[in-house]
């Protein structure tokens, strides 16, 4: 999972990861470790995502569908794989970002509520 | 795809690569950056394994995911179904119906026509006939000597293996009841050219003729119910008061000449026998060698006739051999008659194809509003198309299921009540055409089910258009379904013809009059061997006797004795010569049936006497020869003379017979056919020796119970050698007679009721549907004042408009077909014209029938409710 950022990064959950993983991937193809420095310098390096929960993702996410690998040829002439959305897979990127929206707003409206519970007249 | 571990390790180390790149960027020096990389990056081979792992663990799931959103499609498939009772039990019903009975008809013409007779190459069996082209005379049997000789030539083709063969019934005595079975006498190469061996001894090749005269070869169900089994060694059995060897047992699936046959006794000629070459009597059978074309083997028959004629000018003058098919001659008559009903069951399907069709196409639209929420709510397109394929797979797979059980019960009651008529009954059963006809329709019905959402564009767009208004929906093609509502009526309309036509022909058949009155007689038969009965006079005793004990039984009214029996068909044709008159010589004699019976039998069965008297007790053996003729042989012989001065000599008569009666023409082979000329003569003088069987004819005076149990006894007490046997009554017979216009007429009914329902139905749906999308229309009207009665009235004048032009359509349909069908089927009445105007009220009831439910709906709505829903 993710790891403590000396200035406290929040921890990232599985089915997040897959969703930043998506975003990521919809500017284009990219290869693994691309993918996690995008992810890295969006979040201001609030987010750092670990190898070991990268690349299973991508796997689960490939076995889904909802992204295709193929190799190719990295900015260091070096054979990597690189990734990119299915038609699936943005349709599943829009549904996630449009939820979390909606997740993110509904909390953020009950946190800054300006007004308590309604107090029960004795 | 699952990936493979190796593939991993290449992803890691270019991972690692750019990694090290970037921190040598940042200012690391190059080993140190390879270890801080290979830190962060972390235990490899640990999560190497993870990957694999989580790669195949998804695919699983993503596999059980997809199982329960199948199994969660059919359930919701089903409950949406349960909530259309009717439309779901319309369908499959009309599925049963349709699907059944066209499995049914193409299972009897599969199993009559199509399937192979059961010896091996059977296609290069053939039949031979004898032919007279100039006297225009056909018959399937030749001479014995004309026999031996086709047989030693090969029938003009090298290589061709012949056998002759007649039906022979023997007795098998020495059991319980003297039992009469059938048999067949053949020649020796009859198992070779049919290509089946016994399968346990041997046939009749090469056995000397000394042994072959007491030997016989049964088949397995007679094997089976003598308790003869294994090696036969000898095993000997009485037929006929004889002790015969039994060679060989056949295969059970062998059938030769009918399925009935159980005996075959080698015929071995000789003498006179062998050598007469006028008398016609055998048929014959032969196998063509390979590559022979029948044209090749006709041609080789010709000319070895030719041979024959030059050979043998008395006899075979003029004559020539014909060879056809066995298949043909089998089931050669019925080929028109059953593509005839296959038309019309292809009818039938489309009609239900068509209501089908229709019936879904309602559904999709009644439905619309509920798809529209679903889509809404966020299913996808693929899903609902996924969920109405689901319906349609269950619809057609439960209309195929009991489609398939409704066409075998069908096919196992046709071939119940199918007369014997009809070649190879015993053969008809659902095949394996049939049902996979059946099953191939259920599918294309599923199939086109699921595709038809696909197909409709305005359907699809009207369900995106996210407005849940039923009036914005748009109508299905109107016009396609009016067409396909005449088309159907049409069809309907040919089917009632050839009902009533069917009708009609059996109905003029059953009042024909046979010449005798056949309620209330049970018939018999009796054989003896001349064995036991050398003389006349020992045949006439043996008679006299039988009549006197049979007469004396307290339940028989009265009893009398034919040689054969009317209606049955068979009949003894034998060279009649009249005095007077002498034949030119080299011409063929004149014939006539010969009819021995005892004097009370034709007021028994109740034959107007035209002329003259009927036998009395006194034409006695040693009195004057007397004769009856019937009005045709009167007539042929003697046009506008007294035939009562007359005399004749008929088959083995040494002295002239007088003529003393005229009767009245009897249908003697049934209903269709008309007699020829006919001559009776008294049991008491009878002169054909070898004529050792009669049947009793026995009127009952009471309905008495076993009055065959006890005539059988007394027979028995006369002679207990002497077997009873195919004991029927004359009504059965002639019902029998008449078997296959019926089941013509019956199956014309059937097929053109159901198609009348199934289009009935289809109408009723139509305007169901017509009703329910223009309720808004009508509730307006209503609500402005318009009588109920007026409001409805528009679809039902349609309905009755597309009802007659169908009907129209249909009957010059058949003023067409009419011609083409007369001159494949062979003789059938004129559609009575009243029969025609009958058809089109039935139609029209039907329409009106089908207009009272979806009526009703409408008469009782209420337009306020309707509008404010809107």
């Amino acid at each position: 999972m993710g790891r403590l950022h000396p200035r406290g990064t929040l921890d990232v959950l599985r089915g997040t990861l897959d969703v930043l993983i998506l975003k990521s991937l919809s500017f284009g193809p990219q290869h693994g470790y691309t993918v996690v420095r995008w992810i890295k310098d969006q979040s201001d390096n609030d987010v750092l995502v670990e190898e070991g929960a990268l690349y299973p993702a991508l796997a689960r996410l490939e076995a889904q569908a909802l992204i295709t690998g193929d190799w190719g040829v990295s900015e260091n002439n070096r054979r990597a794989r690189f990734y990119r959305l299915t038609a699936k897979g943005r349709r599943q990127l829009r549904n996630e970002v449009e939820g979390w929206h909606r997740y993110a707003t509904a909390i953020g409206r009950v946190l800054g509520a300006a007004d308590g519970p309604a107090r029960e007249k004795s | 795809m699952t990936r493979r571990t190796e593939d991993f390790e290449e992803e890691f180390a270019a991972h690692l690569d750019h990694k090290v790149s970037d921190l040598i960027a940042e200012g690391w020096a190059p080993e140190a950056a390879q270890a801080e990389a290979r830190r962060q990056f972390g235990n490899a081979t640990a999560f190497r394994a993870a990957c694999a792992a989580t790669a195949q663990a998804e695919t699983r799931r993503t596999f059980s995911q997809r199982i329960s959103a199948m199994a969660h499609d059919v359930r919701h498939a089903a409950r949406a179904l349960q909530r259309q009772p009717g439309f779901a039990v319309t369908v499959v019903l009309a599925l049963a119906l349709g699907i059944g009975l066209t499995g049914g008809m193409i299972s009897v013409i599969d199993s009559v026509l199509l399937q192979p007779l059961p010896y091996p190459a059977a296609d290069r069996l053939v039949v031979v006939w004898s032919a007279r082209p100039d006297a225009n005379e056909l018959t399937s049997q030749v001479s014995a000597a004309d026999f031996y000789d086709i047989e030693a030539r090969q029938l003009g083709t090298p290589g061709t293996r012949t056998f002759g063969y007649m039906s022979w019934p023997v007795t098998l005595t020495a059991v319980a009841e003297p039992e009469r079975l059938e048999g067949a006498l053949v020649t020796p190469d009859v198992f070779g050219t049919l290509g089946v061996n016994p399968e346990s001894g041997t046939g009749f090749e090469g056995v000397d003729s000394a042994a072959l005269d007491s030997s016989v070869v049964i088949s397995s169900r007679l094997a089976s119910r003598l308790g003869i089994a294994g090696p036969l060694r000898g095993r000997a059995i009485r037929l006929n008061g004889q002790m015969v060897t039994v060679l060989g047992v056949m295969p059970p699936t062998f059938v030769f000449p009918s399925p009935a046959t159980d005996v075959w006794v080698p015929l071995v000629l000789s003498g006179d026998n062998r050598t007469n070459r006028s008398s016609r009597w055998l048929r014959v059978v032969a196998r063509l060698p390979e590559h022979t074309t029948i044209d090749r083997a006709q041609a080789g028959a010709q000319s070895l006739a030719a041979v024959l004629a030059e050979d043998f000018p008395a006899t075979n003058t003029g004559w020539t051999l014909r060879v056809s098919p066995l298949h043909e001659e089998l089931v050669g008559s019925t080929r028109y008659s059953l593509i005839a009903l296959a038309g019309a069951v292809l009818a039938m399907v489309f009609v239900t194809a068509a209501n089908v069709y229709n019936l879904w196409l309602g559904q999709l639209h009644r439905r619309a509003t509920t798809f529209q929420v679903q889509l809404a709510l966020g299913a996808g397109r693929s899903h609902l198309v996924r969920q109405l394929a689901c319906e349609a797979v269950a619809l057609s797979a439960v209309g195929g299921v009991f489609g398939l059980a409704f066409g075998t019960g069908l096919v196992q009651v046709f071939q119940r009540w199918a007369p014997a008529s009809i070649p190879r009954v015993a053969d008809i059963q659902m095949t394996a055409l049939g049902g996979a006809v059946s099953l191939s329709l259920a599918l294309i019905v599923a199939i086109g089910m699921a595709v038809l959402p696909l197909l409709s564009r305005r359907w699809w767009s009207s369900l995106d258009a996210g407005v849940l208004r039923t009036r914005q929906f748009s109508q299905p093609g109107t016009r396609r379904q009016h067409v396909i509502v005449v088309a159907q009526t049409a069809m309907v309309t040919i089917l009632l013809a050839s009902a009533a036509v069917f009708g009609q022909a059996f109905v003029a058949l059953v009042r024909t009059d046979l010449g005798i009155d056949p309620n209330g007689i049970v018939a018999m038969r009796l054989q003896w061997t001349r064995g036991q009965y050398t003389t006349p006079d020992a045949q006439r005793i043996l008679l006299d006797q039988v009549l006197e004990r049979v007469g004396s039984l307290g339940g028989v009214e009265q009893v009398a004795a034919i040689s054969d029996l009317p209606i049955n068909g068979n009949s003894v044709s034998l060279p009649v010569t009249i005095a007077g008159r002498l034949a030119p010589s080299g011409e063929e004699p004149q014939r006539a049936g010969l009819r021995i019976i005892s004097a009370n039998y034709l007021a028994l069965v109740r034959t107007p006497l035209k002329h003259g008297r009927t036998f009395t007790l006194d034409d006695r053996a040693t009195g004057e020869p007397v004769a009856i003729v019937n009005e045709t042989f009167a007539r042929h012989h003697w046009p506008g003379e007294n035939a009562l001065i007359q005399r004749v000599r008929v088959g083995e008569d040494q002295d002239w017979r007088r003529v003393v009666g005229v009767v009245s023409d009897v249908r003697h082979a049934g209903p269709t056919a008309e007699e020829g000329p006919a001559i009776y003569v008294p049991h008491t003088q009878k002169s054909e020796i070898w004529l050792t069987w009669t049947w009793l004819t026995v009127r009952q005076s009471r309905a008495a119970g076993d009055i065959v149990g006890d005539i059988r006894a007394a027979v028995r007490q006369v002679d207990p050698n002497l077997p009873v046997s195919q004991v029927s009554t004359l009504s059965d017979l002639a019902s029998k007679a008449v078997a296959l216009p019926r089941m013509n007429a019956l199956v014309a009914s059937t097929t053109a009721a159901i198609t009348l329902l199934l289009a009935t139905l289809g109408i009723a749906a139509l305007l169901a549907q017509v009703m329910t999308q223009r309720r808004a229309e009508f509730a307006l009207r209503m609500a402005l004042g318009a009588p109920r009665a007026t409001v409805a009235l528009r679809p039902v004048q349609v309905s009755v408009a597309l009802v007659t032009g169908g009907w129209l359509i249909g009957s010059a349909s058949l003023l067409l077909l009419d011609g083409a069908v007369r001159s494949q089927v062979g003789p059938l009445p004129e559609l009575n014209p009243w029969m025609w105007l009958g058809s089109g009220l039935i139609l029209l009831v039907a329409a009106m029938l089908a207009t009272i439910a979806p009526l009703r709906s409408v008469l009782a709505l209420n337009p306020i409710e309707v509008l404010r829903r809107d």
